[in-house]
């Protein structure tokens, strides 16, 4: 107590979780202060943040009483006002509980967040009823479906929050609450505020879209919808809230949701490495200003790190340069962006094309054309032109990181960070740890990664890593089941009603066919070398279709036609009589039996095929764990969420099933076929209890 | 009789002349309310509306021809709904609510909607046709606000003062000082300013978005009458309505722009419809007053509505009176036997702080009141407001 303010502090390290014992501890403080005759409460977090959510390993199970609503409860029934002061973040359930507070008080650097849905759920505890009496319904969509997180500037403006602080969190609450009598005001009795119209309705269509249809976000629409008619009444649409959160709490996408949750942040972790050794890293260096680089530079400038962009001579350098200042540019007319943001960014970019200019970097990373001899060379004079102990990484997406840093003074120095393209957007980072690569600096990519607000997965040397590998199969099944009998957009419909937002041959289509045909011719001449007989059969269409000029989308056509112009966007795939033409051809001349695939089956054998390939990493120790590669599938190639990944998805599968689709594509795929260990490293993945 | 309740109430902020919302034509003004009650209540059965009245008190120009009808179609409601425009100048948005409420209390269906609309930025100017034939004499006539096309026989009757000079009429006839209409006038503006502040009115004003030239619409959210003043402001202003008056710009209502609207229920349908009441409907009264200090109005027909509940003017929790002028509101409260101060008359500000679009003003102070009871402002509230050419129009609210 303070005079005849009651100080209530959530003290429960690292971040406050809500835990059984916050709730229980919120609601004997709310008592006793009632008890105490208590003027007003002031409830603000110990540490670092005020509540940053509840803990999710509570929530497989049964929630012990008092749950959060009955906390909130309290809270609204307690006869003096109590004023939520907000530090750090206020995330899920902690935002909750300040939203059933009297009033708001935040320092500004302060973020606000609902991140449920991620999660597979919906804010239990008031969250879909409160939120859009403050800040409006098109907002409350956008924060509660969307995962939009809100500043403490913003959340002022929008009435979120009552009053900034400035000095000291607790005494700003006090002084609050001494400046002028504060009435008791539910934020339930609030009206909501009124809306531009049809911002609703659009928020509503942009929600949807995103969320795929999960039931949580058409479940969460609803509630907010009904918050701002304010037509079920406020009690009937809390009742009607928790239990819609109840029932998904329990349901498959949340577990399979919050499975990823805790695999992403095992994924960070590298057993027995002393993260300790991690260098600083404040200048990096980026060696070519290609896409790739240039989005690599972006993704960096985004982190406040200080960029030097090589480029062999000038006109590549200015080229470069001027393309990150367009993309900086865009993003700001897009809205994504401050103007005062692009200038920093911009002041931290600078160009060169001496080496020496590298003299004070701490990282320097080569995305240069993919060849050997090149890489090697490069990677020589980094070693000669920076400081010692700087890391050098590569992009390469597949080249042998141990043959490529092999002539190196200092091998250890050398890691792989494999960006996804666009590199400053895709969240996934594969750091790959090469035989020589030294603990210090899987230490700096790890902390890199986490700087970059990247994803990062560990993976061992081997071609496409284990996500690139992964997908390559997936993508030669597809192209098998063409050349067997399946229309093109009904292999792409198959997958994409599983949950992916586009097939692989439309996105082959997006990305260029050239790259894949490219790489067959590679390893073709690879395995000529290597003396190897057996390969697995030839997709034939692939080919065909790139030495007919169908490179996908760049030339118009590709696996579809895309000549349909729409109005506006891109144009839309269209099936082509032309490929279908082609790929009866191909049949015809291999001597293949056109066959009948139904939907479900072209399913099975795409999902067969990462499955089992996902083993193969597994058995060749390309990936740390079985949930690394569930977060690689689907932090950058488009996995549902919601299904987990591919071994995730598969240890729910009927075995005998599973394994049955896995004979059917071995004998689809020919002799060369490699069979991975499902069986075993499912069974090791169910008992580790990673799933 | 049946049971009427306000359900919900919103309105655009209100636009100062030839301000934000002059580029908004009057009927797409009178639309937007309209929309934003669609948005909020998407899930509601709308074919069930017995009719959108709304009140008006220009209509000669784009709000001609029925702007209620106009504004329905215009905000996509469904075509066959009905739509009719109702006409008591400045208390054509409360004579909307009440109009409104009669049909759904006689039993003629349970969901209504009522309002108000009026774009006086852009009242247009109006030319007579020749009054014989062959004459080459003609006029132009401005439709702001206040007479037009006199009738001479109406001069010769009962005077044709403008609205200004009736108030300076109030100002004599009930002695009421400069000082008092200018204290009047501070408070107004300083409660108007206390509720921006506080987001106290973020429930009942619906952004509007205003198209530029070039570039994104720029979101017009917030009412554009209120100025920061002081006392010494408001004392150096002329008063140029009368030689030695005390009627100034500062002590009276404004132009303005604005449009709101209601969905009235009543229980069955209120239950049927899932809507949830703010405030009941339990009375209403007109009455005429002299045409020379028309701004007595109110006191009138506040107390036809008292005499007919039993109730007296001091009953009331909270009283929303239109302020048209200090000296108007002034002389109206010491007639009811209320303080010129008092905090529950206005508690938010009234006219003077946020203008007085003629057609709007009764629909707003409405949805106003039955707001603050919903949010527990108290048991009984009083809107009432004046009425050019001598009239008085008042509602009685309960809450819920």
């Amino acid at each position: 107590m303070h005079g005849r303010i009651a100080i209530l502090e959530i003290d429960n390290p690292p971040v406050n979780a809500g835990s059984h014992a916050v709730r229980t501890g919120i609601a004997e403080g709310i008592a006793r202060a009632t008890e105490n005759r208590a003027e007003g409460a002031v409830l603000l977090g110990a540490g670092r943040c005020f509540v940053a959510g509840a803990d999710l390993r509570e929530f497989g199970q049964k929630l012990a009483p008092p749950d959060l609503p009955q906390v909130i409860a309290l809270i609204e029934a307690a006869p003096f006002p109590v004023v939520a002061a907000l530090h750090g973040v206020a995330l899920g359930g902690g935002l909750e509980l300040a939203l059933g507070c009297d009033y708001r008080l935040a320092d500004p650097a302060v973020e606000l967040g609902l991140p449920e849905i991620s999660l597979g759920i919906i804010p239990g505890a008031g969250g879909t009823q409160r939120l859009p009496r403050l800040i409006g319904g098109a907002r409350a969509i956008e924060v509660i479906c969307g995962g939009a997180r809100i500043s403490g500037a913003e959340a002022l403006e929008l009435g979120l929050v009552d009053v900034r602080a400035d000095g000291p969190l607790l005494e700003a609450a006090l002084a609050f609450l001494a400046e002028t009598p504060r009435p008791k005001r539910r934020t339930l009795d609030l009206p909501p505020p009124g809306e531009v119209p049809g911002t609703l309705d659009a928020a509503e269509q942009r929600a949807l879209r995103r969320g795929k249809g999960r039931p949580n976000v058409t479940e969460a629409i609803r509630l907010i919808r009904a918050a701002i008619s304010g037509d079920a009444g406020t009690s009937a649409a809390l009742a009607d809230e928790r239990a819609v959160f109840q029932r998904l709490r329990v349901g498959a996408d949340a577990k399979a949701l919050r499975y990823l949750f805790f695999a992403e942040r095992r994924a960070g972790r590298v057993e027995g490495l002393d993260m300790g050794l991690a260098r600083r890293i404040d200048s990096v260096a980026v060696i070519g200003g290609g896409t790739m680089g240039q989005g690599i530079a972006r993704a960096f400038l985004a982190a406040g790190l200080s960029v030097t962009l090589v480029e062999q001579d000038a006109a590549a350098l200015e080229r470069a340069l001027g393309g990150i200042a367009a993309s900086l540019d865009a993003q700001v007319r897009k809205g994504r962006l401050g103007a005062d943001a692009r200038a920093e960014r911009a002041a931290l970019l600078t160009g060169t094309i001496e080496y020496d200019a590298l003299a004070g970097c701490d990282l320097a990373i080569e995305a240069v054309f993919e060849d050997m001899k090149l890489k090697q060379d490069l990677l020589a004079r980094l070693e000669a032109a920076l400081p010692a102990g700087a890391i050098i990484a590569t992009n390469t997406s597949y080249l042998d990181i141990d043959t490529m840093a092999a002539h190196l003074d200092d091998p250890g120095r050398v890691i792989g960070l494999h960006f996804f393209s666009p590199a400053d957007i895709m969240p996934l980072l594969e750091l790959v740890r090469a035989a020589r690569t030294s603990d210090t600096a899987l230490a700096t990519g790890l902390k890199l990664a986490r700087r970059l607000g990247k994803q990062p997965v560990v993976a061992g040397v081997a071609e496409g890593f284990i996500g690139n590998r992964i997908y390559a199969a997936y993508r030669h099944r597809a192209e098998l089941l063409v050349l067997d009998g399946a229309a093109p957009e009904a292999v792409d419909r198959a997958i994409e009603d599983f949950g992916f937002a586009m097939g692989p041959l439309a996105v082959s289509d997006l990305s260029g066919l050239d790259i894949a045909w490219a790489r067959r011719k590679r390893l073709a001449q690879e395995r000529e070398q290597a003396g190897q007989a057996a390969a697995p059969r030839d997709p034939l269409v692939a080919d065909l279709l790139c030495e007919a000029g169908r490179l996908g989308r760049k030339t118009g056509k590709g696996w579809y036609d895309y000549s349909g112009a729409e109005k506006g966007g891109r144009p839309a795939p269209r099936p082509d009589p032309d490929v279908a033409a082609l790929i009866d051809r191909a049949r015809e001349e291999a001597g293949i039996t056109k066959q009948e695939f139904d939907p479900r089956s072209i399913q099975r054998q795409l999902l067969a095929a990462m499955v089992n390939e996902a083993a193969c990493v597994m058995a060749d120790g390309i990936a740390q764990r079985a949930s690394d590669v569930d977060v690689t599938l689907a932090n950058g190639y488009g996995f549902p969420r919601w299904r987990g990944g591919p071994l995730y998805w598969a240890s729910g599968q009927d075995r005998g099933a599973l394994l049955a689709d896995l004979d059917a594509l071995a004998q689809a795929m020919g002799p060369g076929h490699r069979t991975g260990p499902v069986d075993a490293i499912l069974n090791d993945f169910q008992t580790r209890k990673e799933g | 009789m049946q049971s009427v309740f306000i359900c919900d109430y919103i309105r655009t902020p209100i636009g100062r002349y030839g301000g934000a919302l002059s580029g908004i034509r009057s009927d797409d003004l009178a639309a937007l309310p309209l929309r934003a009650l669609k948005d909020r209540h998407s899930g509601l059965d709308w074919e069930a509306v017995v009719d959108v009245i709304y009140g008006c008190s220009n209509q000669a120009g784009e709000d001609n021809r029925c702007v209620a009808r106009m504004a329905l179609l215009l905000a996509d409601l469904p075509e066959t709904l009905s739509g009719t425009t109702i006409n008591r100048l400045c208390g054509s948005g409360m004579d909307a609510v009440l109009t409104a409420w009669r049909r759904l209390a006689v039993g003629e269906g349970d969901l209504a909607i009522a309002g108000g609309s009026e774009s006086m930025s852009r009242a247009p100017f109006v030319m007579p046709k020749a009054g014989v034939a062959f004459s080459r004499q003609t006029s132009i006539e401005d439709t702001t606000i206040g007479w037009r096309f006199v009738n001479p026989l109406m001069q010769q009757k009962y005077g044709t003062e403008s609205m200004p000079e009736t108030a300076e009429n109030l100002a004599e006839d009930f002695a009421i000082s400069r000082e008092d209409q200018d204290a009047f006038a501070l408070r107004s503006q300083q409660r108007a300013a206390a509720a921006i502040a506080s987001g106290t009115l973020r429930g009942e004003i619906m952004p509007v978005p205003i198209p530029q030239r070039r570039g994104d619409p720029v979101i017009f959210d917030t009412d554009e009458h209120p100025r920061a003043t002081t006392a010494e402001k408001l004392a150096a202003l002329p008063a140029p309505f009368r030689k030695g008056g005390s009627v100034t710009a500062g002590n009276a209502s404004g132009v303005n722009d604005g449009a709101a609207a209601l969905i009235l229920a009543t229980e069955a349908g209120a239950r049927r419809h899932g809507l949830t009441p703010l405030a009941r409907i339990t009375g209403g009264a007109t009455a005429g007053a002299p045409p020379r200090i028309m701004g007595i109005g109110p006191v009138p027909a506040t107390q036809k509505l008292c005499a007919a509940q039993g109730l007296a003017p001091g009953d009331f929790d909270v009283v929303e009176l239109n302020e048209a002028f200090a000296a108007q509101a002034l002389a109206v409260l010491r007639q009811l036997g209320l303080p010129d101060d008092a905090g529950h008359v206005n508690p938010d500000g009234g006219a003077i702080a946020f203008g007085h679009p003629l057609g709007m003003s009764g629909a707003r102070i409405t949805g106003t009141a039955a707001r603050r009871l919903a949010a527990g402002g108290g048991r009984r509230a009083l809107a009432t407001m004046c009425i050019g050419v001598g009239q008085g129009i008042a509602i009685s609210l309960e809450a819920v």
